[in-house]
């Protein structure tokens, strides 16, 4: 059995990505209103970068009894479970940034779902991927 | 054994038919000048793309073609590069052969194969000769002996034609007819036709009159003439209809001007899903549809069933059963969740009829319509609290229930390649329920409202 939780770090990089597009977004609400760019700005950093952190640290897995059971949310909550046996492929990618903070982003590929796990730690990432290619 | 060919000329068509957008590119100036020399020349320039396009489309197919070895089909397309599909038989889920008339009197069938993966592709659809296309699903998906299980006659086919007429894909085929007509016809005749068409409507709406007031009888008449259609289409396609079952496959044929037939691996069925729209409640019979690999259901049941005659089903399906599904405790099931649209629509029916009975009377007995099917829908709403749920049944396999607008969906999914996901908000947390969603293999996606969270997490995901 292995149980996880993302990397803190992931999760403000998370945020981080989560900011870009909007500050990038920003300078031409500013240009139109100077009251509408700040709104604006402080809502979006507000939502990416400390909700965003905040809603990916309610994330905890699990894989145990043949299934990978995945919970997050703050507000709506959400359970997933996926069969081990029906786990057709396993991606891992990882960004400067995240290499950078000792993590990567791991995608399970079932044939009716994907299940996103962003920023998990290198050691968890090996672990689960060890786990999940004996089961294979 | 190998055997190799190319595909039927109707390839070619189909590629034409591809193309034929470019031909508009010089129309496009020619309505902007609006003159007879840009005409002429839009009309030369349209000649040399046709005449290009039909060459290529002409090597295009002289290069591609299909090659059964042994245990697979692989086809082949391109013209400068190779691309190659190759399909294993023990991932063709559905094989289809579908010979409208067209293609009937060019010799030619449509097949259509559906596969277990999504990956290279999930369907391929290629244009045969008859012959090469009953031999592609003798190797394929063969079929020692034909015991038909189920064969419509009489009252019962008169059922199955009912339950199968599908409006929506009625109206589109109109549409489409419609315009294919008016285009070989011309303007003078499809005006002819038109003036036919409408003045007989006309009649048949002055009929109707007399028991009904205007704006609804012109309504009653159109609905009753689409229907009427659905139907005629309906007979046409299930006439002749049989199923039978062979070894691990399910055979189903039948259409008298459009003549289809599938074949199916049991062991790539996904579920059996008994639909109960409202006219099969009124009567009384369950029509089944089958979902294989990436093949769907189409918009034709399988068999249809009254209640006591299940075996017929096991015949075809033996791991087929619908137990008793016990929805739990259910009385702090949230009663908006199940009733928000249909009150929804009721409510503004009923706000819009009260005032039309203030201002506008004669608009009054028109806003009945959507004021009974909202009803209809918070009924069914209301049955669906009652009714909707999960659960393993005996052998394993999943028993679902749940609804959607006017029809309720009684599922036996046969498949352990699926996942749960449940989803709660604040106030569904409060009472310890939550809508678990069933995903199945090509992203399909079963939804079961209210259900106790206890429920979902004890919910076996394999068997």
């Amino acid at each position: 059995m292995l149980q996880f939780k993302l990397d803190s770090a992931a999760c403000r990089v998370l945020g981080l990505w989560l900011f870009l597009p909007g500050a990038l977004v920003c300078p031409f609400l500013f240009w139109r209103s100077f009251v509408a760019g700040a709104v604006f700005l402080i809502g979006w950093a507000v939502v990416s970068l400390w909700l965003c952190p905040l809603w990916a640290q309610s994330f905890s897995a699990a894989v145990t009894l043949g299934e990978v059971r995945v919970e997050y949310g703050l507000l709506f909550k959400f359970r997933r479970r996926v069969p081990t046996r029906f786990i057709t492929g396993i991606s891992r990618m990882s960004t400067p940034l995240l290499h950078s903070c000792g993590c990567s982003l791991v995608l399970l590929h079932a044939s009716g779902t994907c299940l996103w796990l962003l920023g998990l730690s290198d050691k968890t990432a090996d672990q689960l991927l060890a786990l999940l290619e004996e089961r294979l | 054994m190998t055997c190799r060919g190319r595909f039927h000329f109707v390839y070619i068509l189909r590629l034409l038919r591809n193309g034929l957008v470019l031909c508009l590119l010089p129309m496009i100036r020619a309505l902007l000048r609006f003159d007879l020399q840009s005409l002429i020349t839009a009309l030369k320039q349209d000649a040399v793309i046709l005449a290009v396009m039909a060459l290529v489309a002409l090597l295009l197919w002289h290069r591609g073609g299909w090659q059964l070895e042994p245990g697979r089909l692989v086809l082949k397309f391109g013209l400068i590069g190779w691309h190659q599909w190759v399909l294993p038989f023990d991932q063709v889920a559905v094989l289809e052969q579908s010979r409208p008339i067209w293609l009937r009197t060019l010799g030619a069938a449509r097949v259509t194969l559906y596969t277990t993966r999504s990956r290279p592709f999930k369907k391929a659809r290629i244009y045969l000769s008859r012959s090469q296309g009953a031999l592609l699903s003798e190797t394929i998906l063969p079929v020692q002996n034909d015991a038909v299980v189920f064969a419509p006659s009489g009252a019962e086919r008169l059922r199955f034609v009912m339950l199968s007429a599908n409006l929506a894909a009625s109206l589109a085929l109109l549409f489409v007819s419609a315009r294919q007509t008016k285009s070989l016809l011309g303007q003078s005749g499809s005006a002819l036709l038109n003036q036919l068409t409408l003045g007989n409507l006309a009649r048949v709406e002055k009929l109707v009159e007399l028991v009904l007031p205007a704006g609804l009888a012109w309504l009653f008449t159109l609905i009753c003439m689409l229907w009427g259609l659905a139907l005629l289409f309906s007979f046409l396609s299930t006439s002749n209809f049989r199923v039978s079952r062979s070894g691990g496959v399910i055979l189903a044929w039948g259409g008298r001007v459009n003549h289809t037939e599938r074949r199916v691996l049991v062991s790539s069925i996904n579920f059996c899903d008994v639909r109960q729209s409202p006219i099969a409640r009124l009567l009384r019979r369950f029509p089944v549809y089958l979902s294989a690999g990436s093949f769907t259901g189409a918009d034709q049941p399988f068999l249809i069933y009254k209640k006591g005659e299940e075996q017929l089903l096991n015949a075809l399906l033996p791991a087929f059963r619908l137990e008793n599904l016990d929805p739990g405790p259910i009385s702090d099931r949230s009663w908006p969740l199940y009733l928000w649209k249909g009150g929804s629509a009721f409510g503004v029916s009923a706000v819009l009829l009260s005032v039309s009975l203030w201002r506008l009377p004669s608009l009054s007995t028109l806003l009945l319509i959507p004021l009974g099917l909202s009803a209809g829908l918070l009924a069914l709403g209301i049955e669906a609290r009652f009714r909707e749920g999960a659960a393993r049944q005996e052998g394993g396999s999943l028993r679902v229930c749940y609804t959607r607008h006017f029809t309720r969906h009684d599922l036996c999914v046969l498949t352990p390649d699926l996942s749960f996901t449940t989803f709660q908000t604040p106030f569904s947390e409060s009472v310890a329920r939550c809508n678990l969603y069933i995903r199945l293999p090509f992203r399909q996606k079963l939804r079961v409202r209210g259900l106790k969270q206890f429920q979902a997490d004890r919910l076996k995901l394999t068997h």
